[in-house]
């Protein structure tokens, strides 16, 4: 069967293919999926949208089907669908229909679903993320709900909505907010004799800690990998500088020496054995609930405020924790803390109900009910009337996120424009396998490893740029 | 016993005329043929075809699935040639992994089914503790499972210690990385094995037995009688193992997501990256059709080269 | 006739100068202790599984490495069943079984008639459209998603299991192959005798051919409910509502790295989620131990 033919056969087959495809392409444009994205420019989307569900900002009195969708685990999964049936009882003529993932797996769906034109009314998003929809068209702006009321925002300081505007206009709604912190092991820093750091601490005091740390005690000074994009944002944050510029069209530095001192201390720490060697961070892929902090072998641990709740659960009720600041660059000019949303809600240009879509953002942003179910679970509440009725529901370690935040209040930096469309590209293609590791393995200098992330991003940014 | 020592390939050209002719009525029947393989026919025309000749074009384009595509000629493979260190990487990472894995999980799966074909008292049990590795799949269980057990303080460097070998991070160390999923597609040799045991028990017993009765030893027996009868199910593993190899992505993808240094960066797992982590769907197109040719080629080598030693029932006269 | 006779490499493996009933007992202690040390370690990470699904949430992270928990927290397994949002693992593990249970009949149903076509029947362009199957293994579905989930968007078919089990009436290739590699080995000289007796093609199909590849049968049975079960990526792109999840998708959406996750449940049920693809084995495989009978095959 399988003669001499063979090849023939794979070649006709192939040609074969080819051929179709080319015959497809040209003459079933409607057909086609190269045509069915509906955004072809954003100018166009806001056109299908108001044929399907007019911008008015009338609620439709008829039966609704209102689709949500949002990333998380089961925790947050079953306290959002609680909301959602409070939401349900208060507007009996809708009814929501949900759709939920883990943040892995949220965005194939999602941008599938962009891809046949389907997304759902209302879109849980990311600081990462967010901008690129918005460039494509498939968020709306929130302003005319807001002008009328539909999404009320009353005391909510501008500095916790900005996170979320696009050339002025608001597109994503902050969903909670949240800040850089590291947990610290109270009685491991008591025991070695180190006192807490203050909040001005720099990565020179980090150094100097965790070596104290491990060599009275033996344990890593620090648990985790630091190597983050979000940490070297606050590095350079704290120098008055950003991760990327302004525009979002460059980085935001232009002198490397910062991050390549950075390098240098995880490797002196490394080389000191008072952090986790590159080989044991990527080995053991550690998460916010299985790592050395919370099985008591290191004594401080990163984490935003939001996901503090997780390591306090999982390090058990036995051990003393708190929460400093991030540490900030040597000669450093401000905080390397700043509030930051830890999401968002969004209404998707696709949405059949963009009204009922921004009520019920308005309701999960207003609802005493509804917040007293999520209990900060996405990050401290942006309304400060919220915030004060679900003070006393919270459990010990929402506390100290939230007296946390407060303390910070007035100390932090103000947050940066939204990560630019290309962000993603540059820290999953360049930053972690082409600069991280080959630096962190010693393959490279941490110079080159910088200069190589300076110039290979700087294209990406630049040539984004370019029509 | 001879014809069957001496596999063939082709008709034997001496078969009486007569015989031919009636062989030829019950074989070659365009109606009948495409009235059995209709039902894939339908699906291939209605289900498969489109988004394969889909992909094709958008192979050309720069679709980045938020917003409708452009045309871009060649740029994307231009790009994947010559400047993407990481489409390299990823082409190295899955050669080593296809010529590594694959022979390593065959030899398994055919050395533990010939050992569990026999009617020895609990071999069910044993058949069916090996095959239950083969059913953890893709779970989060999984990944994290791999990770205790070949982490820095995991059994593996446990059981080494005993034998005073240092303990080492296996996923994260870069040379060692690598080696643990293909101990993991390994140990999960499963489906290969029942496929083999299913092809054991469709050689008649009738050979062994007469084998025996001429004397035959249970070496000529493996070589006469098992590996020939076997090996249209030998190819067939061959064959499918290795186009499943080249496109290896679940172990990579839960548990070490390319790393370390990009050296379990399979050639799969880049391109889901590329298309659903950064949203170029347009160059991870053009990665698959590429991909597609060299398992082409791969496979359409073996099949050419599977007539000098499959040898099939059906031809033999 | 000894019961040993299938396996020849056994036989060479045998100690030559032993009286032959000695022999068979030191052969047979030597398969157990060597098949079944290797059975222990093949066994030990589904141990550990099963142990970490025991374990409260105060050990599951610090007592790591341990088998056996220091306390038995059996309540992760009732927690766990709770499933998400009000829809526990009762409505998951229906709509896995519906799945798994259809796709299977569907996709080993037709393939074994497809097979039969291409290996048995010469007609104009047999090659040419196996190739082209076999080229569908090829290309990685990642990209063939996109435009399907485009094609079956308007065909008004998302949130319905519609496009992941229509497919599968038409056959699937993997199977096709391993069928029609089984039917290969069949003479073809009982073909011919059975046509000789008046028997149609689809009697031949029905009274020689599918009988004798039972084995594949049963093989692609096992493959195709496993591999069901399993997938979890299609399920995730084409189904939205929760209450049409299967367990595999329940499993991924309830454990996010970077939040709060009830990680004892999830051992839990992912414990539980490999039982019934493990008893679909047992049940089969029966029938792979059976073998078939060989009575007029000619040797």
């Amino acid at each position: 069967m399988f003669g001499k033919k063979q090849g023939r056969s794979t070649f006709i087959a192939l040609l074969a293919l080819l051929l179709i495809a080319a015959i497809s392409y040209a003459c079933a444009p409607a057909a086609q999926p190269t045509q069915a994205p509906p955004t072809s420019a954003p100018a166009a989307t806001q056109a299908p949208a108001a044929t399907t569900a007019p911008q008015s900002t009338t609620a439709s009195a008829e039966n609704v089907e209102l689709r949500i969708a949002w990333w998380g685990s089961q925790v947050r999964h079953d306290q959002t669908i609680k909301v959602i049936e409070l939401f349900e009882q208060k507007y009996p003529n809708i009814k929501v229909t949900y759709e939920y993932a883990t943040f892995s797996d949220y965005w194939p769906k999602m941008t599938t679903e962009a891809a046949g034109g389907n997304l759902p009314d209302v879109m849980q998003q990311d600081y990462a993320y967010y901008v690129g929809f918005v460039n494509d068209g498939l968020l709306v702006p929130l302003d005319p709900y807001i002008a009328d009321g539909t999404i009320k925002l009353e005391g909510v300081t501008d500095d916790l909505l900005n996170g979320g505007k696009v050339d002025g206009k608001l597109y994503a709604l902050n969903a909670g907010t949240n800040s850089q912190s590291f947990v610290i092991d109270l009685d491991m820093f008591q025991k070695a004799g180190v006192d807490v750091p203050k909040p001005d601490w720099t990565w020179q005091d980090f150094q100097d800690v965790s070596n104290k740390i491990h060599d009275k005690l033996g344990v890593f000074g620090n648990g985790g990998d630091l190597t983050n994009i979000q940490i070297v944002n606050c590095l350079f944050l704290s120098l008055g500088e950003g991760l990327y510029s302004d525009d979002g069209k460059s980085l935001g530095f232009t002198d490397g020496q910062p991050l390549v001192d950075y390098f240098q201390r995880m490797l002196d720490m490394q080389q000191a054995k008072s952090m986790i060697s590159r080989e044991q961070q990527v080995a053991d892929k550690e998460t916010i609930e299985k790592n050395t902090f919370t099985a008591g072998k290191s004594a401080m641990y990163f984490a935003h405020s939001n996901q503090v709740l997780a390591v306090y659960k999982a390090a058990g009720p036995d051990r003393h924790l708190k929460m400093v600041p991030v540490p900030r660059a040597v000669g450093a000019k401000q905080s390397a803390n700043y509030f930051k949303p830890s999401m968002f809600w969004s209404v998707t240009s696709q949405a059949k109900h963009p009204k009922e879509a921004a009520m019920f953002i308005d309701f999960y942003t207003n609802s005493v009910e509804a917040n007293k179910i999520m209990l900060a679970e996405r990050g401290i509440p942006i309304s400060p009337a919220i915030n004060a009725a679900i003070a006393p529901d919270l459990p010990p370690a929402q506390v100290e996120a939230a007296a946390f935040l407060k303390a910070l209040q007035g100390n932090v930096s103000p947050i940066r424009p939204p990560d630019p469309g290309k962000h993603n590209e540059i820290t999953t293609n360049i930053w972690g396998p082409q600069v991280v590791d080959p630096i962190m393995y010693g393959q490279i200098t941490p110079a080159d490893g910088v200069k190589l992330y300076m110039t290979e991003a700087n294209k990406l940014l630049g040539a984004a740029t370019k029509p | 016993m001879s014809s069957l020592v001496q596999p063939t390939t082709q008709d034997t050209p001496a078969a009486p005329m007569q015989r031919r002719a009636k062989k030829k009525s019950l074989r070659h029947d365009n109606r009948a043929g495409y009235l059995f393989i209709a039902p894939w026919l339908i699906g291939f025309f209605g289900f498969t075809l489109l988004p394969m000749a889909a992909s094709l074009v958008l192979a050309f384009t720069d679709y980045r699935l938020t917003a409708a595509p452009h045309f871009v000629g060649l740029d994307n493979f231009q790009t994947m040639f010559l400047q993407d260190p990481r489409y390299w990487k990823s082409v190295r990472a899955t050669f080593f992994y296809v010529f590594t894995a694959v022979p390593l999980r065959l030899i398994f799966a055919l050395g533990l089914a010939l050992l569990l074909n026999n009617t020895r008292r609990g071999i069910s049990a044993y058949r069916a503790a090996f095959y239950v590795p083969s059913i953890v799949g893709a779970s989060v269980a999984v990944a994290i499972m791999w990770r205790q057990l070949f982490g820095t303080e995991g059994i593996v460097n446990a059981l080494l210690w005993l034998f005073g070998i240092p303990p080492t991070s296996w996923i994260g160390n870069p040379n060692t990385g690598i080696w643990t999923l293909i101990l993991l597609a390994v140990w999960q040799f499963g489906s290969p094995m029942l496929i083999f045991l299913a092809g054991l028990k469709q050689i008649p017993q009738e050979l062994y037995e007469s084998a025996s009765i001429d004397g035959a030893n249970a070496w000529p027996q493996f070589i006469n009688i098992t590996i020939p009868m076997l090996s249209p199910v030998i190819l067939f593993n061959l064959v499918l193992q290795m186009i499943s190899g080249f496109l290896v992505f679940t172990q990579a993808f839960l548990i070490t997501e390319g790393g370390p240094l990009d050296t379990t960066l399979f050639y799969a797992l880049y391109l889901y990256q590329r298309a659903f982590v950064t949203f170029q769907m347009g160059y991870s197109s053009a990665m698959a059709w590429v991909l597609l040719l060299i398992i082409a080629v791969f496979t359409a080598l073996t099949f050419k080269f599977s007539s000098n030693w499959v040898f099939y029932e059906e031809k033999r006269d | 006739m000894e019961a040993t006779v299938s396996t020849p490499v056994l036989k060479a493996a045998t100690f030559e100068g032993m009286p032959k009933k000695k022999r068979d007992f030191f052969n047979s202690i030597v398969f157990h202790v060597l098949v079944g040390g290797f059975c222990i370690i093949m066994l030990y990470p589904i141990l550990w599984l099963f142990g970490s699904s025991l374990k409260g949430p105060a050990e599951i992270w610090t007592n790591v490495f341990a088998l056996i928990p220091k306390e038995f927290a059996w309540g992760n397994y009732p927690e766990g069943w709770k499933g998400i949002g009000g829809v526990s693992y009762t409505t998951f593990y229906l709509n896995s079984f519906m799945y798994a249970g259809l796709g299977t009949v569907f996709a080993v149903a037709t393939s074994a008639l497809v097979a039969y076509g291409f290996a048995r029947i010469r007609f104009f362009g047999n090659k040419f459209w196996f190739t082209c199957m076999i080229l569908t293994l090829m290309l990685p579905s990642q990209v063939q998603l996109i435009p399907q989930y485009i094609f079956y968007n308007q065909l008004g078919w998302v949130n319905t299991y519609l496009p992941l089990l229509v497919p599968r009436l038409f056959g699937q290739a993997f199977f096709i192959f391993l069928m029609m590699q089984f039917i290969r080995g069949i003479p073809r000289e009982l073909d011919e005798a059975a046509e000789i007796d008046g028997c149609s093609r689809i009697g031949i199909f029905f009274r020689i051919i599918l009988p004798l590849i039972w084995p594949a049968i049963i093989t692609s049975a096992i493959f195709s409910f496993y591999w069901t079960w399993e997938d979890f990526f299609q399920p995730l792109i084409y189904l939205n509502s929760p209450k049409l999840y299967t367990v595999s998708l329940a499993l991924r959406a309830s454990a996010d790295p970077n939040s709060v996750t009830n990680w004892g449940a999830i051992f839990a049920m992912s414990s539980l989620s490999l039982i019934p693809v493990f008893l679909v084995f047992i049940f089969f495989q029966r029938y792979l131990v059976q073998g078939i009978s060989t009575t007029g095959i000619k040797g």
